[in-house]
């Protein structure tokens, strides 16, 4: 008995040590106005009783608990302990409540609800009606996800995943309706490529090299769709001086799990042989930072607003999300002027207002097949990328 | 009766129903609400449960009657009633504690370390129930959540019996991590807890399913509406089972304001009376025939937590069937396969810690003072290794509410 109280003091010791180590190793004592904030607005709303207040109450007590678990001594540590019981356990689906399964390439997949695509069909209907009478060409590109059939989740982990029945459902109404498209999930079918490799492992962006493959596909669709005579060679892969970073960088749904539980993911830093600066942000190519505060290396290339004096035709304005940032860039090399637009960050301005006074030739809208259905869900962030009627 | 006599008894009606009527406000005056007018609907109030209602106006009245009948002395200062019934470590999902509990305990009085050996065990009790909550329930809880958010239509047997037979468990642990972590707290400041749990998983019969669940819950029924209607000593046989209806049909209500909940009431009033007139399964003499009973208590607590989690009673009836009837030849499909090569390692862990493993080991070794040490010392090392497993899960995100908190 009394070894047994020594060994339950011990453990009690030892449990009173990691809480106040704890206390002081995440400034929690310094974090007390968070508390005492947080009490004050409950104290404040509690009688008025509807259900924004109880939304509210609940998301302030969430910030509460992830602000001092955000802090949390050896946080980055137990992140990676996590990740570690999870590959242990061969578990694909542990943090499958945040859209994250594991193939057996250990790629990072995720599944898409069903969509009735009538949203983005009518206003993409009208948006090319409205360009068509101001003699303004359009071509619509449906960047793919890194699986080109729906099967996978349901053969690997037993899921329903739309996004394929999505885009084709969506891509193909547009066609009926004469709008051009360019599917690019057809150029990987015709050209045999691997699509998941095409993607990061642990971030849902395409790279840098499919980034300039579809930069390429874009310029042949503009030259056979809106009357541009770009230069395809241009985007050749011989033109560009390519260097590849190993396990240099964790996606950002790498991020949501560990490191330990997916690997680090290689990069390709693709510049042209000569002059690029402009869209390539060097700081990020960092190997000495640690790689869950080192920024998105897919963020390192910008989405361009240029004017490119070597090519004497065009003015585009591209709808792009954030695919665009490995595409845009290289396909600005073929373009005199460009200019590119994320509703997500720009919904408040007038989108056929700055067509019209802007003078573009052609508007391009390049989304990810991802965005199809955002829209029924107004607290998504891609909610608003396929308002295209103000 | 003097009048003081009848002071005493208006006053304990008084504090009653004004205990009572509160709870009924909060959580059932839109559930009375639906079937007595037809626009219910237009005018069901939208008002925010207080948190821990349920289980501070039952440690409220079970102050008052204790009082009243002089098993508890009614406190001088006010301050301790208040803390009584706020207590945080019980505030949220109890045990529900009587107002003698909350005292440091007599057989530790005087003690050498009294203290200091009840915070010990309570840290101890502490890790055990957080370890349960985060490695066990909040694991299981995704595969429960998945299923009884699948449309019904879409089940196959063993995905119905994966999901219900992960309910059970979840439930168990989620409920008794947090009794143990209500427990424990209580000890660590110098207090005792009523016991909730007792694996109640190798319970022999229904009946006694209760007797080691939710103890405390069942215990205050007993004492305080039970008996008080005359338990099952009355004469009057029929008295006795309407009795045990009325605190059923409570039991289900308190749990929550839906036909849910009373059906879930009414199932245990059933097979209990039930099992009180064929007196099963204390008159079964072959092994076997316990072991069958024993089958079938566990398969129909499993039903029952069904009818408890599902939201109505139409979509609990229809998991139920699913359960025993296959549908379009399909007995498994492929998401149930993967669920369970995925979790299996953790539904096996609960599986095998609703037997007491660890005390059953620990009495093996009762009487070699080294081992014993040894056997502790692995013990607590694995706990508390297991709390750093399971606050990796919090970290991470993996954490959710606790289920029996909206009670």
């Amino acid at each position: 008995m009394e070894n047994e109280n020594r060994l339950k003091h011990l453990l009690s010791y030892i449990f009173v040590a990691i809480l106040f180590l704890g206390f002081i190793g995440n400034n929690s004592f310094g974090e007390l106005s968070i508390l005492s904030e947080y009490l004050q607005t409950e104290s404040t709303s509690v009688w008025e009783n509807s259900q924004d207040d109880a939304k509210e109450k609940t998301n302030s007590l969430t910030n509460l608990e992830s602000q001092y678990t955000d802090k949390m001594p050896e946080k980055k540590e137990l992140i990676e302990l996590n990740g570690r019981i999870a590959k242990n356990l061969q578990m694909r689906g542990l943090y499958s409540d945040i859209g994250i399964y594991i193939t057996d390439e250990n790629y990072i997949i995720s599944c898409y609800s069903q969509a009735s695509t009538d949203y983005e069909y009518e206003q993409l209907v009208d948006f090319y009606q409205f360009l068509k009478d101001n003699n303004i060409k359009f071509l619509y590109v449906n960047q793919p996800v890194k699986y080109l059939n729906d099967d996978i989740l349901e053969k690997n982990f037993g899921m329903q995943s739309f996004s394929n029945q999505n885009a084709d459902k969506l891509v193909s109404r547009l066609r009926q309706a004469d709008i051009p498209v360019l599917d690019l999930r057809d150029n990987i079918t015709s050209e045999n490529l691997n699509s998941l490799e095409m993607f990061y492992r642990t971030d849902h962006h395409w790279t840098t090299k499919a980034g300039l493959w579809a930069a390429q596909r874009i310029a042949q669709a503009m030259n056979e769709n809106c009357g541009y005579q770009i230069d395809t060679d241009l985007f050749d892969i011989s033109n560009f001086n390519v260097k590849h970073w190993k396990n240099c960088w964790l996606g950002e749904q790498g991020r949501k799990v560990a490191r330990s539980y997916v690997g680090l993911d290689d990069f390709y830093e693709i510049r042209p042989n000569f002059s690029f600066d402009g869209f390539i942000d060097d700081s990020r190519y960092n190997l000495t930072t640690d790689v869950y505060k080192n920024g998105s290396w897919h963020f390192s290339y910008q989405k361009p607003n240029c004017v490119n004096n070597n090519v004497t035709n065009g003015k585009v304005l591209m709808l792009a999300d954030s695919y665009g940032n490995a595409t845009e860039p290289f396909l600005s090399l073929g373009i005199h002027e460009i200019h590119t637009i994320d509703r997500r960050t720009d919904i408040k301005k007038s989108l056929r207002e700055r067509i019209l006074n802007n003078q573009y030739d052609t508007v391009i809208i390049c989304y990810s097949q991802i965005m199809i259905g955002a829209h029924a869900n107004p607290n998504s962030s891609n909610y608003p990328m396929f308002v295209l009627d103000q | 009766m003097t009048p003081k006599k009848l002071a005493r008894r208006i006053l304990l009606i008084t504090g009653i129903a004004l205990n009572a009527g509160i709870l009924i406000y909060y959580k059932y005056a839109d559930f009375i609400l639906s079937f007595t007018k037809e626009n219910a609907a237009d005018v069901q109030k939208e008002v925010l449960l207080p948190l821990g209602l349920s289980f501070f106006t039952f440690k409220a009245i079970s102050y008052l009657v204790d009082v009243y009948s002089g098993k508890a002395v009614l406190s001088e200062n006010p301050v301790h009633d208040a803390l009584y019934l706020s207590f945080f470590g019980q505030i949220q999902s109890g045990p529900l504690s009587r107002y003698n509990d909350m005292c440091f305990p007599a057989e530790l009085d005087g003690k050498k370390n009294a203290r200091m050996n009840l915070f010990s065990d309570g840290v101890l009790r502490f890790l055990i129930g957080f370890n349960k909550k985060v490695l066990l329930a909040n694991i299981l809880a995704k595969v429960t959540t998945e299923v009884f958010s699948t449309p019904v239509e879409k089940y196959t047997m063993a995905y119905a019996w994966l999901g219900s037979i992960c309910f059970s468990l979840q439930l168990f642990f989620d409920f008794a991590g947090y009794s143990d972590m209500a427990i424990g707290l209580s000890e660590m400041f110098g207090y005792k807890c009523r016991e909730n749990f007792n694996y109640p998983y190798m319970t022999e019969s229904v009946a006694k399913f209760w007797r080691r669940w939710h103890i405390s819950l069942s215990e205050w029924f007993r004492d305080y509406i039970y008996i008080p209607l005359g338990g099952s000593r009355n004469k009057n046989k029929w008295r006795v089972y309407f009795n045990l209806l009325v605190v059923w049909v409570l039991t289900g209500i308190w749990h929550g304001a839906a036909w849910t909940f009373v059906f879930w009431g009414l199932g245990y009033f059933v097979l209990i009376s039930f099992e009180r007139l064929t007196k099963l399964p204390d008159r079964l003499q072959s092994k076997p025939s316990k072991i069958i009973y024993r089958v079938f208590t566990l398969l129909f607590i499993n039903c029952q937590w069904i009818l408890f989690r599902s939201d109505t009673l139409k979509n609990g009836i229809r998991f139920i069937k699913r359960l025993f009837v296959f549908y379009d030849n399909k007995i498994t499909d492929f998401r149930a396969l993967f669920l369970l090569k995925e979790y299996g390692v953790f539904i096996a862990a609960a599986i095998l810690l609703c037997f007491p493993v660890v005390p059953w080991l620990r009495k093996k070794l009762e009487g070699r003072t080294k081992a014993l040490v040894v056997f502790d010392g692995i013990v607590y090392t694995v706990i508390l290794g297991l709390f750093v497993c399971a606050l990796s899960f919090v970290v991470a995100g993996q954490n959710n509410p606790f289920a029996y908190a909206n009670f």
